[in-house]
């Protein structure tokens, strides 16, 4: 018997899931909260871990699009005895960020219409930008919020300094920042806050101005796989021996106007900080008294999603049948420009199959990787496949279930933590948001299973509503079915930054961490600053500065996933078809890498693997992974460029294990 | 005009019938109670947080969400979320299932009211039919109870039981075992200050932020039409 009423409702609801919510688990790290209430002190079980170094616990933290020299562009190394390859010590610019003597050497250029996609442009068809009768795209403010607002950041403030949104993943002396910094200029428009926009010369830029500081929201640019290989502009037939894959970093600008009708990007990819003049004070604070890499790379060209894949598993994820069988995806890229256009590319999608050469894009890589002066020894394409080459979403949602749409089906790429399972390491992934989006992840299943939306849960559940925050395709985990389609390696494996706090502060943080915060945090540009990814940072340094134990055997490595689109005038090592990409800050924080160090060993986000590989006695990933690659060799009069390529840095020597360790502390009080 | 006289009649007689009814259901109704839990997979019960309820408001506190609370008012067919120290209110929506459940009721027509709350939840998504039916009458721990059947539109069902002389509901059970009760009454009167919006509180919607969170990596989106984008 129904009720009349009930039967003529068609309201959508969750309510028996919803309630099991309600009833569920008290939450990880409760067990360690629980210990602490009874008295007991957890004991620190990856101490004891066997580990070559004396490091028993890395964390990893993951900020959002930032370049080494759009950060520490213009820095000067504290320890006196070491140098730093950046746009200051180029003289490109000077240090109060104003155009320096070798400013050239950062020329970007136009490029006239090519028949075919490119990734070396002919040096005959291009053209200086310059300011006037060729113009560089000039700085705009794309999405970036124009005012504060009651629900969204910069938040207006309902106290004095109190946002009325909380994140938890910050500290409360840092909340005011989640209410400054709106534009005060319309979306899409010439960014006048930034000194002289408008008519720049074809160069980088200071982001500081009398309204401009590192507290102020700017435009985003696009940061995708087939663009950024363009940006990079490499031809053999420009190499030098200091730069011998011929990467000229010049058509920045030029490819953001150019590659669609519709791209509000323009000229932001050439702004950069003054560290040396009180920008992003708590990242030079920590490079001034710790370890900095002036030579650390995102590891694939492009975005946020393909980087952290590659972080995760050293290689590229492809499209399949869920099984492992790769299969042709919904859409395949095609960068060759449409007819009568200069560079507009005909189909912008994200996925090719490299291992053919006849597939649009494909041949001008191949045939620049083919000239390479040394064996690209990893190329990874392999027939049949179809690469992941931008952001798609993962093929589970945050809490397990199948995702619907276009998103990557489950993965069998090996990642590292599949490998740190095999050897019974414990470790986690730490996602900003996590636990709300695990949350509206099953009331988007609850509601509707065939086809759950995330983004209606998140409307439909404003207390949940950061959970939309989580960033699912900065998980590489989330991709790969050995983890996130197991209950059990989900629920040991998949936390929130709170919980990452709970466990550095109750003594059970796992030997291997990966922070990342959510959107509001990470330093996005647009949608975020780079203070609140520095409050983010000190929020997780602070707990471990309150456990000194703990502290004395961790070390913490803070990087970003890419440099977001932002110039860089690093050399570039090409190790196959999906990167490197530009050089990015690689901050290494611990009791071993202390006294304001500048490391120039090449090295990119498999590093960081390589680092968890050797310090654990892991082995590699894969075969076919990139972590196979050797440490590198370099010359007497060159630190940058191996005389070994491929080569990829460990990481080991940005640390002195020969001495006991320092108690400094990470944040200054 | 006799039609219309009988039809005045009628709407008349409906109405007292009404009023006598709701007098029955609405009388002095003020107590605070705790709210625990059995888990999935059953064991012992569990706190879960405290409900007051003065007047046909209820407010709600779960350990779920300890920074704010629930204010139901179920007149108003409306129920809110507030986060004291960050002084902002929210529309309760879905953000717990408890809003659209513990309120009062008509222990013979819970339906009715418990449609309406859902109603007021908003759309999220779903395709199937939210559906409500009386199964039967119980005694449990000496009081007379009415138990009621949701289905919800994924298809989940959920047993409720209202005590018939409180008009509350005072157990919920999911399919999958869980349960939420409602224990250790204290029939006291509450203050108002409990379900009233304090007043220089900020409304908080997602839709901006989620706005905001469009313009990070963090966004990728659900069903994309083809390429382009990050």
């Amino acid at each position: 018997m129904r009720s009349p009423v009930g039967l003529r409702a068609r309201r959508r609801i969750a309510t028996a899931l919803c309630f099991s919510l309600a009833l569920s688990s008290p939450g990880i790290g409760m067990s360690a909260r629980a210990a602490e209430k009874d008295g007991r002190n957890p004991r620190d079980a990856a101490a004891a871990i066997p580990t070559e170094s004396p490091i028993k616990h890395v964390i990893i933290l993951i900020g959002e699009n930032r370049g080494l020299d759009h950060t520490f562009g213009v820095y000067k190394p504290k320890h006196h005895q070491d140098s730093i390859s950046n746009i200051l010590s180029k003289g490109i610019v000077n240090e109060d960020g104003t155009p320096g003597p070798n400013y050239g050497d950062a020329q970007q250029f136009s490029v006239a219409a090519q028949p075919l996609y490119y990734v070396g442009a002919p040096n005959a068809a291009k053209t200086p930008y310059n300011t006037s009768t060729n113009l560089m795209p000039q700085p705009n403010t794309n999405g970036a919020p124009t005012a504060q607002s009651a629900t969204s950041p910069p938040f207006l403030p309902a106290a004095i300094t109190q946002p009325p949104f909380p994140d938890p993943d910050i500290e409360p002396q840092d909340a005011f920042k989640m209410t400054k910094g709106a534009t005060g200029l319309p979306r899409g428009v010439l960014d006048t806050r930034v000194p002289g926009a408008g008519t720049l010369p074809p160069g980088p830029f200071v982001l500081q101005g009398p309204v401009l500081t590192d507290d102020d929201y700017t435009g985003d640019m696009t940061h995708r796989f087939y663009q950024a290989w363009q940006q990079q502009d490499c031809s053999i037939a420009n190499a030098t021996r200091r730069n011998p894959t011929g990467c000229l970093n010049d058509l920045f600008a030029f490819v953001m106007a150019t590659y669609s009708a519709t791209n509000n990007s323009q000229g932001n990819e050439m702004g950069f900080y003054n560290a040396e003049q009180g920008q992003a004070p708590l990242l030079k604070s920590l490079a001034d008294r710790f370890t900095l890499s002036d030579n650390f790379h995102q590891s694939f060209l492009g975005g946020t999603g393909a980087n952290h894949f590659m972080l995760g598993t050293g290689d590229a994820g492809f499209w399949s049948d869920g099984n492992g069988t790769p299969t042709p995806p919904p859409s395949i890229a095609n960068p060759n420009p449409r007819a009568g256009t200069v560079n507009r590319y005909t189909a912008d999608n994200n996925f090719t199959n490299c291992a053919d050469p006849a597939q649009p894009g494909v041949k001008p890589i191949a045939d620049y990787l083919a000239n390479l002066p040394y064996t690209v020894k990893s190329n990874p394409c392999v027939a049949g496949h179809f690469y992941m080459l931008n952001n798609t979403n993962p093929g589970f949602l945050p809490n397990g279930a199948r995702a619907p749409g276009n998103a990557l089906p489950p993965s069998n790429v090996p990642t590292i933590g599949d490998l740190l399972n095999t050897k019974n390491i414990s470790w986690a992934y730490f996602g900003g948001a996590y636990a709300d989006a695990k949350i509206l992840a099953d009331e988007a299943v609850a509601a509707n299973p065939t086809n759950p939306s995330i983004s209606a849960a998140a409307a439909a559940d404003p207390a949940h509503a950061l959970g939309i925050a989580y960033c699912q395709i900065c998980n590489p985990f989330q991709y790969a079915a050995s983890i996130m389609g197991t209950a059990a390696q989900r629920d040991a494996h998949i936390k929130d930054t709170t919980d990452l706090i709970d466990d550095i502060k109750f003594n059970t943080l796992p030997a291997v961490s990966i922070g990342k915060p959510d959107g509001i945090l990470d330093g996005h540009p647009s949608s975020s600053k780079l203070d609140l990814f520095e409050a983010y940072v000190k929020n997780v340094l602070d707990a471990l500065d309150a456990n000194s134990e703990l502290k004395k055997s961790t070390a913490v490595f803070v990087t970003w996933d890419e440099a977001g689109g932002y110039w860089d005038s690093g050399f570039v090592q090409i190790f196959d078809y999906f990167g490197d990409g530009s050089r990015m800050p690689l901050l290494v924080l611990s009791p071993y890498s202390t006294g304001g160090r500048i490391t120039h060993s090449y090295a990119d986000h498999v590093s960081l693997d390589k680092f968890i590989e050797r310090n654990w006695f892991l082995g590699t990933m894969s075969p076919r992974s990139r972590d196979n690659l050797p440490n590198p060799r370099v010359g007497p009069d060159d630190p940058y460029v191996p005389v070994n390529m491929p080569a990829l840095s460990d990481l080991f020597d940005a640390f002195d294990f020969s001495k006991g360790g320092s108690n400094k502390r990470f944040i200054e009080e | 005009m006799r039609e219309r006289i009988g039809s005045a009649f009628q709407v008349a007689a409906c109405v007292l019938i009404g009023v006598a009814r709701f007098g029955s259901v609405a009388h002095a109704q003020s107590f605070a109670a705790d709210l625990d839990t059995v888990k999935v997979g059953g064991g012992p019960k569990a706190p879960l947080g405290r409900i007051y309820v003065s007047d046909g408001k209820v407010r709600i506190e779960t350990r779920q969400l300890p920074d704010g609370f629930f204010i139901v008012d179920a007149d108003r067919e409306a129920a809110w979320f507030l986060r004291p120290q960050q002084r902002v209110f929210m529309e309760a929506r879905r953000s717990s299932p408890l809003t659209q459940t513990l309120v009062r009721v008509d222990p013979e027509d819970a339906c009715r009211q418990w449609q309406i709350m859902e109603k007021a939840a908003g759309p999220a998504g779903g395709d199937g039919e939210w559906r409500c039916r009386l199964l039967s009458r119980e005694t449990i721990g000496g009081r007379e109870t009415v138990e009621y059947e949701t289905i919800s539109a994924g298809n989940r069902r959920t047993s409720i039981w209202v005590d018939a002389a409180r008009h509350f509901p005072i157990r919920v059970e999911n399919e999958d075992g869980s349960v939420v009760s409602v224990e250790r009454f204290a029939d006291t009167p509450q203050p108002a200050s409990l379900f009233a919006l304090p007043e220089g509180y900020r409304r908080f919607d997602p839709a901006e932020l989620l706005e905001r969170i469009k313009q990070s990596d963090a966004w990728v989106a659900d069903r994309p039409k083809g390429g382009g984008g990050r």
